[in-house]
Order: structure tokens, then sequence, then C-alpha cells
């Protein structure tokens, strides 16, 4: 098989799409999480370090 | 989780948080009301999926009706969020801050009966998991289908996100609603504490996901678009078509934030919140809007026009003079002609003719989803000269589309009474922003003799 028909039958075989809708969604949803992760985290060293200060 | 927040001061909270304390008599009968309309769509659902498609106007060689009419135009609403909360968002409007969360909202319970729209009208629902098990990427539904995918899930997380703050207002500030109300808030609030670094942060994210968001919203509806544009029929097999769907959708989201936010101000009594001036700036925005729609307009059946192709013809004539006459005449009146003399005439701070004029937008603007799509059908590409397809919606399909927007109303409705739909964090006064005193100024700057 050449590196075209490869491709070509990346396009149009059954099933492959389906893997790239799962990736783009799985993806952004770890991205979403991590990104709610830090928002929450913010200022939580300093509060601590006072905290120890204190 | 007892975590308590540093809140920015609002002057408007104690108006914003009145609607969450209480469900009038008046709520649960149009929450009953709306449910009873869901329930007979769900009926009329029950009877599609027993019965068969037959139960629709659809028929060969009309594929295409009502439900996806709805879907494009559900899609078209759910930009109106985008639209005002990421879009000005990154243009510096700041009078936009009063207004986004109303916006998103409608993009949030939009969404969900867009794609509803796309399941009613498959007739075989359990078909749907065929885009991911047999996926091809040649096929225009595969981009639509994750494209739709991805900005529901942006578009609810840049919601939530830009709600957190508000939510642990309600947890700290709500202690005497019902309890599971409050265990709600703690759950949702994630242990918000308001620190200045938390805000930072929360802004930093809102602004790249409103970047990200921007470019989704031009993606999502253009690949909506192309669901029709990528066949080579007539008067859809166009360039424009994306263009075309994108500012259309923009147009009625906008129209729909105007009359969602006119029925908030009243009810719940949010005059100060929302103040007139929101209105005649989004006024400003229409008129663009509207003058941008008649020239895609022009520019669509111009083109069509001089190329003269015949099967072009054929649908172009359908709307002009044909079957469709009526309803492209009464689309152009009600999304051009009615609305610009609104505007310009009689809508300035006057939101009961703004709200008007909106409505009328949404109903042309449904109208004209219907024109693009069906007037295609019944005349199709080689085979308009054998088949002269007609279709006329039946009561199932109208039930169910009836009952589609009274989810849309519930859904909205629900949601108010829980959660602010003014942003108070992000309408809360800058500390120092205000003017200083006469004297100090005076001092300041000196006296003009």
């Amino acid at each position: 098989m050449t590196i075209g028909e490869l491709i070509g039958a990346f396009f149009t075989t059954p099933g492959p799409g389906g893997v790239v809708v799962i990736l783009v969604l799985g993806l952004a949803g770890a991205i979403y999480v991590l990104l709610t992760r830090w928002i929450l985290q913010g200022g939580q060293a300093e509060e601590g370090t006072m905290r120890r200060l204190r | 989780m007892k975590a308590r927040s540093v809140h920015p001061d609002n002057k408007h909270e104690a108006i914003i948080l009145t609607p969450l304390q209480d469900i009038t008599t008046i709520d649960r009968w149009l929450w009953a009301l709306l449910l009873g309309l869901i329930g007979l769509g769900g009926y009329a659902y029950v009877r599609q999926l027993t019965l068969g498609m037959g139960v629709t106007g659809m028929n060969r060689p009309v594929y295409w009706g009502v439900y996806i009419t709805n879907f494009v135009f559900f899609i078209g609403l759910a930009h109106s969020g985008t639209f005002i909360s990421a879009i000005l968002r990154l243009a510096g409007a700041e009078w936009r801050k009063p207004l986004t969360r109303a916006a998103e909202a409608i993009t949030l319970f939009s969404l969900p009966f867009g794609v509803a729209s796309i399941v009613v009208d498959m007739g075989r629902p359990e078909r749907l998991l065929n885009v991911i098990s047999h996926g091809r990427f040649q096929s225009p539904l595969l981009w639509d289908f994750t494209a739709v995918s991805l900005y529901l899930c942006s578009s609810v997380v840049f919601f939530y996100l830009s709600l957190l703050p508000d939510i642990a207002l309600c947890r700290d500030r709500l202690t005497d609603v019902p309890a599971w109300q409050h265990r709600m808030y703690e759950i949702l609030a994630l242990g918000w504490q308001g620190r200045p670094e938390q805000f930072h942060r929360l802004e930093r994210v809102l602004d790249g996901m409103a970047i990200f968001l921007a470019m989704l919203v031009v993606t999502v509806h253009t690949v909506v678009s192309w669901v029709f544009g990528m066949t080579i029929q007539p008067g859809w097999h166009t360039a424009l078509i994306g263009p075309f769907f994108l500012l259309g959708a923009i147009f009625s989201g906008t129209a729909a934030v105007v009359i969602a936010l006119a029925i908030l101000r009243r009810v719940y009594h949010l005059e100060e919140s929302l103040p007139l001036g929101l209105f005649n700036s989004l006024r400003k925005l229409l008129i663009v809007f509207t003058l941008g729609w008649l020239y895609m307009m022009v520019s669509e059946f111009l083109t069509i026009f001089y190329g003269n192709i015949p099967e072009e013809m054929e649908v172009f004539w359908q709307k002009f003079t044909g079957d469709f006459t009526w309803l492209f005449w009464a689309m152009t009146i009600l999304v051009f002609v009615v609305p610009l003399l609104i505007f310009i005439f009689r809508g300035k701070d006057s939101i009961g003719w703004m709200v008007t004029a909106s409505v009328l937008i949404n109903v042309g603007m449904w109208l004209e989803r219907f024109v693009v799509i069906v007037p295609t059908e019944t005349r199709p590409r080689l085979l308009y000269e054998l088949v002269q397809g007609t279709y006329r919606p039946t009561w199932v399909e109208a039930v169910i589309t009836v009952s589609m927007f009274a989810g849309m109303f519930l859904l909205y409705a629900v949601f108010t009474r829980f959660f602010p739909i003014v942003p108070v964090w992000e309408t809360a006064e800058e500390p120092g922003a205000e003017v200083p005193p006469v004297t100090r100024r005076r001092r300041r700057f000196g006296v003009r003799r």
C-alpha cells in the first residue's frame, strides 16, 4: 500500500472518524478539568505560607 | 464543605439575588404548563417512533423539513451567548457585562435542542452511534457532530467558570433557602474562596477561552451550513452559504438576547442592573446585522440570477413567485423591512419596540431557515423535471417543535430561579473607580477661571 492509498483509506474507511471525534472531545474535556483545577488552586500557596508565618 | 469566600461589592447584589429566594405560584404554573407541552411532544415523538416517519410531512424527494429547520435555528440561537460574551469580551466592550449570563444561558439551553432535532429527524435514533463506530472523514455530518459537540462542551465550561464566583456568593449569602438548594451551591462552588489570584486566573482563562470560542462560533455554523453546501443541490452549493448562516445565527441570537433581557428586567425588577442603555447598544448592533443580512441576500440572489443556470433558476423562482412566495416575502418583511424601520424610527429608548422587532426577526429567521432548506428539496438537481416534490408539515412535527421551544423556555425559567441571571462579580464596583470628590479634584487639577 502506498502512502497515498494509506491516507486515502484513512478518509474513506468506516471507523477512524469516530476515533477522532472521541479524541477531540476527550482532549477538550481533560484540558477544561485541568484549567478549572488551576483556577481553584490560585493563591493557595501564598495562603499556606502566611498561615505558617503566623 | 464550609468554605466562605471574599466577594466584590455590588450595590445591586440584593436585587439580583431576590428571585433566588422564593419560587412563586406563577412560576409553578408556568413550569407545569411548559412540562405539559413537553409531555405532548413526547407523545408525538413516541407516535413517530412507533408508526415511522410516515406520520411527518416528509416524503420523496423532501427528506428534510421542520426538524432540520429547527436544528439550524437552535444552533443559530446558541450563537448569542458566544457572540455577546466572547467576541465582545475580546473587543473590550464593557457595556456587555450585565447581559453576558442571560446571553450565555440562551446558548446553553438552545444547543441541546439543536442536537435533539437531529435525533428526532433520524427516525432511528440508535443509529446516532454509527457516527462513532463507522464515522468517515469525508462526511460533513461527522464534522458537524464534532464541531457541535465541542461547542456544547466548551460553552458549558465557559458558562460554568464565569458562574463560579456567583455560585459561591449564593452559598455564602443564601442561608435561608431549602437545605438541598444550599447543598447544591456548596457542591457547585467547588470550594471557591474569592482569592485575588483565583480571580486573576479566572480572568486569564476566560480571556483565552473567549478567543477559542470566537473561532468555534465561526467554525460551528460554517460546518452546519456545509451539511447543505457540500451537496451540489441548487440554492445550497455556494461558498456564500457559510458566512450567510453565520451572520443569520448571530443576528437571530442577538435578537433573542433582547427578548430575554426585556422579560428578565420586567419580571425580576432588574431595571437598575439592566439599564436602558444596554438595549440602545444592542439596537445599534442589530441595525448592522439587519443591513448585513440584506447584503448577503442580494449577493446570493443576484449571482444566481445572472448565472441563469436552469436548475438554480427553478429554485430561485420557487421562492420569488412560486410555491414558497408567501413564506419568502413574509420572511423578508419580518427580518428586514419592519425591524429596520422600528430600529431607526421607534427603537431608541423603547424596550417595547425593541422586543417587537426582535420577535419579528426570530420568526422571520425561522422562516428563512425553512425557505433555504425546503424549496431546494422540492426541485432537486437533475430530477426537477421528473419529480416536483411538495411538503406540508403535519401536527406531529408542529407539536414536537412547540415542545422543543417549551423545553428551552423551561430550562431558562428554572435556571433564573436558582442562579443569578446578572453576573454579580463581573458588574461589581471597582475599588477606586469612583470619581473623587470635587474639592479633591480642584486641589489636584486647579480651578478654571
